[in-house]
């Protein structure tokens, strides 16, 4: 199911959404936008059907109920806390086959390797740490052009120079109409990065709010998480 | 036509590039023949002896033991369940589709057939010309018949090896499982041939591995071919097995969590 792009300034509408797991409800009638160069920011606590989300909206799980609509033609990319690479494959190789894969070319590797300094494209993936492997997979979601990047805990493990590159990179892609829905539990990055922030416990949205009235009505992120957990509980 | 090259061009860069892969390439080009020369070299004597046509009785055996002895069952377990455990299948579903993956996997099964169908041929050529000194030229038209014949016998042997992985999703699991299930299929059959005195067989390993030894049965070369492909039973049963994991992987959820 797709919406007109050309009319529409919506990248992609999920309605009604929800997914059980084990018998277990982790989203209940979840629904919300994404507009064309929007920076979407998702807060909530371990276990409260974030990855899951992001799972449904990159097809590796399927809704139990609800839709998700994509406007017609957009390119989706992903960065999810998980290693989708192989380990016993090079970086460049591993890069290159995330082209293939996606009908991509290889010349984009070239231009992006520079955004995290990436100068170990012949070691294998394994032997990374962390951070590099974290960089190697931002790097990768990058190389596509895609309209609407999903970043699931996208700061893990980055040194601080990494950190600052990323948010400048999300600032750079977001001028240019690149839309990010982004899971972070960094309520600091969060402020910096995102138009609007949503509030998920349990599997349900507490909160959908534009930052900058959120700001206005907490000082900060954090304050504001508080006080809707707070009220939630009750 | 264009997809079926582009998956294979996917799945040839993994083997070339994987160094895990590669090695287990390099592994089973060198071991293959050796093994399986050496399992001709052995019993050589009394297949001659009790055939009416050696050569095909030597090619059956390098069926079964293709088959059983983890050689073609590994490189679809390990080579597809590790796609599965290290999530690759839902980048590869990302980037294309449900359907588009499972395709791939069957280009994949067609591959390695092709690839273990060369290195059956070379190690019954070689067998035959360095180890048995036989006169391999005068069984030109055998060798040609026997092309068509393993890749078939090896491609519908994985396409249900890549069933069972597509159900279990676990290399290790399916491995073990792919060890254990044809024993199980040779035991019912085996039962089932002394107790009601039945040749019929039941599971669809030792359907298909007895597709080709079955078809040489009491015939001479020249009328293994016919034989062969008269029996369309197995055919139809891969063809079911297939459809029913196909549809099964279109519905099912893949990998639930995050790290």
């Amino acid at each position: 199911m797709f919406l007109n792009h050309q009319a529409h300034p919506l990248i992609v509408s999920i309605r009604n959404v929800t997914k059980s797991l084990l018998y277990k409800e982790i989203l209940k009638d979840i629904s919300f936008d994404i507009n064309l160069g929007e920076v979407v920011g998702i807060v909530g606590p371990n276990g409260a059907g974030k990855t899951t989300l992001f799972n449904i909206l990159t097809g590796s799980l399927k809704a139990d109920s609800g839709n998700v609509v994509f406007s017609k033609g957009i390119k989706l990319d992903y960065v999810i806390t998980r290693n989708e690479f192989f380990d016993d494959m090079s970086v460049g190789d591993n890069l290159k086959l995330r082209c293939h894969l996606s009908k991509r070319d290889i010349s984009g590797i070239e231009n992006n390797k520079n955004i995290f300094k990436i100068n170990y494209f012949d070691k294998l993936f394994y032997s990374l740490s962390a951070g590099m492997k974290q960089k190697v997979a931002l790097t990768a979601s990058f190389l596509g052009h895609s309209d609407l990047i999903l970043l699931d805990e996208p700061t893990n493990h980055l040194d601080i120079d990494s950190i600052i590159i990323l948010r400048d990179t999300v600032a750079q892609l977001k001028e240019r109409g690149v839309s990010f829905l982004v899971a972070s539990h960094s309520f600091s990055e969060l402020e910096k990065i995102c138009d609007r922030v949503i509030f998920i416990k349990s599997g349900k949205i507490l909160l959908d709010e534009k930052s900058t009235e959120l700001l206005l009505k907490f000082a900060d992120f954090e304050n504001a998480y508080k006080s809707i957990m707070i009220v939630s509980k009750a | 036509m264009n997809l079926v090259f582009y998956f294979a061009k996917i799945e040839i860069f993994k083997v070339f590039r994987r160094r895990y892969l590669l090695f287990l390439l390099t592994l089973t080009t060198i071991a293959y023949p050796l093994l399986i020369g050496a399992f001709i070299s052995i019993f050589y004597n009394e297949i001659q002896f009790s055939s009416a046509a050696p050569i095909a009785d030597v090619a059956a055996m390098v069926i079964l033991l293709t088959t059983s002895i983890i050689l073609l069952p590994l490189w679809i377990t390990v080579f597809v369940g590790q796609e599965f455990s290290m999530n690759y299948v839902s980048r590869f579903i990302h980037a294309n589709s449900r359907s588009h993956y499972f395709f791939s996997k069957i280009v994949y099964c067609l591959l390695v057939s092709a690839y273990f169908t060369f290195l059956s041929l070379l190690t019954i050529y070689l067998s035959f010309r360095l180890i048995l000194f036989d006169q391999v030229n005068e069984h030109t038209t055998f060798f040609l018949q026997l092309v068509p014949q393993l890749w078939t016998v090896y491609t519908l042997y994985s396409l249900v090896c890549l069933s069972l992985v597509f159900l279990i999703r676990k290399p290790i699991l399916s491995t073990m499982l792919l060890y254990i299930i044809p024993q199980v299929d040779s035991i019912i059959t085996m039962v089932a041939n002394k107790f009601f005195d039945s040749t019929i067989r039941l599971g669809p390993f030792e359907m298909i591995r007895m597709l080709y030894s079955e078809s040489v049965r009491g015939y001479t070369v020249s009328y293994i071919s016919y034989s062969f492909y008269n029996s369309l039973l197995p055919f139809c049963y891969v063809l079911l097995i297939i459809i029913a994991s196909y549809r099964y992987f279109l519905r099912r959820d893949l990998k639930i969590m995050s790290e």
